[in-house]
């Protein structure tokens, strides 16, 4: 966040003449251009989705709960598997950063709405079509894709018809998220309040920015690498068919070279929120804002060149894997730079620890505990010990659930108040936090020691010295996703209007245009942009 | 939105092809360099 106060910024500059137009009934939704109206569609469409895949992975617990075949086969287990990876990502964590951008950027920058509005409501109706295609998948001949969210040839060559749905599905997905990235990448670069370089620019924009980029340049790949699979796979390429003179190990080349900047395209966003957060609770100014902004933007550059120390197991000269390892090994540079600043800011500061900020500190904490794991995994001889373990696994849901999650949970609560004008249930939404973190450490915290002792990934059996790990970690699954009935009890309770009405900044210590709109924010916002004059 | 001059949409549209040319052309790239390695050998 740019530590900036606003001034001039005329008193009616929130609403205007035209903001008592508001479309009435179902085609406010079906036609929607409002950025609020569309960023709403996102989020809601969003949870839905991390209902859905949570309820898979809840599935996926019952089944380990004790060693041997329980309820499920081991061909629909890796059903649930594929299939709850492929909608966490592509249908929530992506789709509620999306719903986040729609919302504030223009209200952080000073725009009345999005650059493309038309293309925006496109982009989103695009993800109930996806979303459908790769649930009905499940009923089709043969099943969903069960390759794992990974789709590696050729056992993707393979499969039934539920790998078409899957491959159609990320297209979809993935042309909505390129749309999506156009809109943001020029809605911040062409319209911004005058007065708001882009060094003045709030850290949510700048993260969001960058991954914009990321997202432009990586969807594409990945369009690429499953029509390739498409055509291997009805069309007679031999692009990952090895008997055809194909390589299967171009394909993960390929998927990694979309896949791991991905990694970046889910966490940079969070990045931004906490750090619009944390000054805000510790009443200060954010830490070093220029070094956070060349931190963004050196882990998304290099986000580009490590993406083989995933496929270490696969075979690679020895150059190649030190190059991987130590490039990989670097990212803890500038995501060092970002804890640190994030401590700092706190350091003397007056805090209070309001929902959001115990979600930005958790995160911090959490987070780091997955990066740490993250760089024990880029030391390639260990690599190649644990591939395909648990520990992968603890270690990604230590980033993504911890990370992106908490990052999203903690930056609904901070503008949940700017979005319906009423304050959250405070003490409900600490309950939900600390229920949050801790069923969250009692379900993936084991699956380390469960890696380490060599259970593999997307098993639906074991051997019985995993048992109890195994039984802890479900006991904690079910608990966090109970947990999560609270969050949208909690935010549903604030969309009712039941909590005190909020003003136009509920929190003493933020900065920035959108709270200077009243809360909830008008239909139509900064239709005259505002001044925007920071003091630094 | 009905507060864009004309000027401000034809920046954004031109801003918006650009990027959307520079997408098809990583996916034309991702082709070509697979066609190197795969269907073509």
């Amino acid at each position: 966040m740019s530590s900036v106060t606003v001034d001039h910024i005329p008193p009616h500059a929130g609403h205007d003449e035209h903001a008592h137009h508001v479309p009435r009934g179902w085609r406010r939704w079906v036609f929607a251009t409002n950025h609020k109206d569309i960023g709403t569609m996102y989020l809601i469409f969003s949870f839905c989705m991390l209902m859905e895949g949570g309820t898979l992975a809840l599935l996926l617990r019952t089944e380990l709960f004790e060693p041997g075949i329980q309820f499920f086969q081991p061909e629909l287990f890796n059903q649930f598997t594929t299939m709850h990876g492929l909608i966490m990502i592509f249908g929530a964590i992506m789709p509620a950063f999306v719903g986040f951008a729609n919302w504030m950027i223009p209200l952080q920058i000073g725009a009345s709405d999005m650059a493309f509005a038309r293309m925006n409501n496109f982009s989103f109706w695009l993800l109930p079509v996806g979303a459908i295609l790769l649930t009905a998948s499940f009923f089709v001949p043969g099943g969903a894709n069960a390759s794992g969210w990974t789709m590696y040839a050729p056992l993707s060559l393979q499969m039934g018809p539920g790998m078409d749905f899957a491959i159609f599905a990320v297209h979809i997905l993935g042309a909505s998220s390129i749309m999506g990235a156009i809109n943001i990448i020029v809605t911040i670069l062409n319209m911004r309040a005058p007065g708001m370089t882009l060094m003045k620019m709030p850290l949510f924009c700048w993260s969001w920015l960058v991954t914009a980029y990321l997202l432009l340049a990586v969807m594409p790949v990945l369009a690429a690498a499953v029509t390739m699979l498409l055509t291997d796979r009805h069309f007679g390429t031999h692009f990952f068919n090895a008997a055809g003179g194909g390589d299967p190990v171009l394909y993960q080349h390929v998927f990694w070279f979309f896949g791991h900047p991905e990694v970046y395209i889910m966490i940079l966003p969070a990045f931004g929120m906490v750090s619009q957060i944390v000054p805000t609770f510790a009443r200060k100014r954010l830490f070093g804002y220029a070094s956070m902004v060349y931190a963004i933007c050196a882990i998304a550059i290099l986000s580009f060149l490590v993406w083989a120390h995933h496929m270490f197991t696969t075979g690679m000269p020895v150059t190649a894997q030190l190059f991987f390892m130590y490039g990989t090994m670097l990212i803890s540079i500038p995501t060092g730079v970002k804890v640190f600043n994030w401590t700092a800011t706190m350091w003397r500061g007056s805090m209070t620890f309001e929902t959001p900020m115990l979600f930005a500190i958790g995160f911090i904490f959490v987070f780091t505990i997955g990066g740490f794991t993250g760089l024990v995994l880029a030391v390639a001889p260990i690599d190649i010990q644990v591939q395909d373990t648990y520990y992968v696994v603890a270690h990604f849901h230590y980033v993504l659930v911890a990370g992106s999650l908490f990052a999203l949970f903690g930056a609904t609560y901070y503008w949940l108040p700017k979005w319906c004008g009423h304050m959250y249930d405070e003490r409900l939404g600490k309950w939900h936090f600390w229920m949050t973190m801790i069923s969250f450490n009692i379900t993936f915290f084991p699956m380390h020691f469960l890696g380490l002792a060599g259970m593999p990934r997307r098993y639906a059996d074991y051997a019985a010295q995993f048992t109890d790990f195994h039984q802890i970690a479900t006991i904690g699954a079910f608990w966090f996703g109970l947990s999560q009935l609270l969050f949208a009890y909690i935010v549903i309770k604030a969309f009712r209007g039941h909590g005190a009405p909020a003003p136009a900044n509920p929190w003493e210590g933020a900065e920035g245009l959108e709270w200077t709109v009243p809360s909830p924010a008008p239909y139509h916002t900064f239709v005259t942009p505002p001044q925007y004059e920071a003091s630094h | 939105m009905r507060d864009m001059t004309p000027e401000q949409r034809r920046r954004n549209r031109r801003l918006g092809w650009i990027l959307a040319l520079c997408a098809f052309a990583i996916l034309v790239w991702t082709f070509v360099r697979a066609n190197l390695y795969g269907v073509g050998s």
